[in-house]
């Protein structure tokens, strides 16, 4: 074969452990040009390796960064929990502004859901008070629990019987 | 206190752990990097300014944890960061006027470097390395510290560097062509 190329005689020589082909190897051992320049490439990286000596940091330098490491994490800790709490805040208008707004907007409307929805619920209503009968050791809470849940559903259900412009007890029935 | 187990552990475990913001995993980060940053920044500023780039570099890292990917190596990712810094550091130092590596910053980097090398370099061959290194472009420089000392493969020298894998070979080899040009005409030369 012809000798190494540049490219192939660097790869081998920078990596020390590095073997050559069998035909490679059987050109070196015939080949005092590749076999010097090879020996060459590698007695550079030893040198480069082992010559160039190594600047080590301070021995305190692990402590002193731990050091640094919790003084970071304590001047960061308030402008952490600030922003926390800021986030909490703008969650909370994004909520709140638009709800009140709305609230105010259709006040009206709310009132005339929560009458219909009254009236449809009756049905509903006649069934948990039968309910609450059979369960005589809890009778208080069921009726509040009951109250609440009448009252959320009332107004949601008025807003979608006049969506939908038919009674929806009726339609239950039916 | 780094716990034993720590000491131990491969390096995307303590990298995971690290990105939970456990301080002992950073602590043992710091411990197994701390020679290369230092090092990596020892090649641009002073010793007091790189051991404090050093630490700025692991602090950095430490703050901005959800940036560490478990999957890859975490030292060309530090050194990264310590070579921002640094050059940060330097180009403020010189804005300000205040250091004398206003007027030839290439320069004094070279002299730098070679005392960074440090005055342990004994015998012809060495001086002949230490000389011949200080004299490369700061690429090609950097190339062979990041391989030959540090033992980085090229990718990540290129990660670091933030150069083509292939800029890097092409620094590597006309670097090494260089040194070893200086070094057989030395040893062809009798003093």
């Amino acid at each position: 074969m012809s000798h190494l190329g540049d490219e192939r005689l660097i790869e081998l020589g920078l990596d020390l452990t590095a073997v050559p082909s069998a035909v490679e190897g059987a050109h070196l051992a015939d080949c005092p040009t590749c076999s010097r320049a090879l020996a060459t490439e590698r007695a550079l990286t030893r040198s480069l390796a082992i010559e160039l000596p190594r600047a080590e940091p301070p021995r305190d330098f692990v402590a002193a960064t731990s050091a640094r490491f919790a003084a970071t994490r304590r001047a960061l800790e308030p402008r952490r929990t600030l922003a926390r709490l800021a986030l909490a805040l703008v969650a909370s208008l994004v909520v709140a502004v638009p709800s009140v707004w709305v609230i105010a907007l259709h006040a009206g409307d709310m009132t005339r859901h929560f009458a219909i929805g009254a009236k449809e619920i009756t049905v509903l209503a006649s069934a948990a008070s039968v309910v609450a009968d059979k369960i005589p050791l809890v009778p208080v809470l069921f009726a509040g629990l009951t109250a609440t849940l009448l009252l959320g559903a009332s107004i949601g259900l008025g807003q979608l019987a006049e969506a939908s412009r038919r009674p929806i007890a009726v339609a239950v029935r039916a | 206190m780094i716990e034993p187990s720590l000491g131990t552990l491969d390096e995307r475990e303590l990298a995971r752990r690290a990105t939970l913001g456990q301080e002992a995993a950073f602590a043992e980060i710091v411990r197994r990097h701390q020679g290369p940053v230092y090092r990596f920044c020892l090649r641009y500023l002073s010793p007091a300014d790189a051991e404090d780039s050093a630490q700025e570099t692991f602090v950095r890292a430490f703050t901005h944890r959800h940036r560490i990917d478990p999957d890859r190596p975490l030292l060309p990712w530090l050194l990264t960061v310590a070579r921002h810094l640094s050059i940060d550091r330097l180009r403020r130092r010189e804005s300000s006027g205040a250091n004398d590596l206003i007027d030839d910053p290439d320069a004094h980097a070279d002299t730098r470097a070679g005392d960074a090398l440090g005055s342990a370099m004994t015998g012809q061959r060495a001086e002949i390395l230490r000389q011949g290194l200080a004299s490369l472009p700061e690429g090609q420089r950097e190339a062979v510290m990041l391989f030959h000392v540090e033992g980085l493969a090229y990718k990540d020298i290129a990660t670091t560097l933030e150069v083509p894998v292939g800029t890097v070979m092409t620094w590597l080899h006309r670097a090494r062509a260089r040194l070893k040009k200086l070094v057989e005409s030395a040893e062809k030369t009798p003093e």
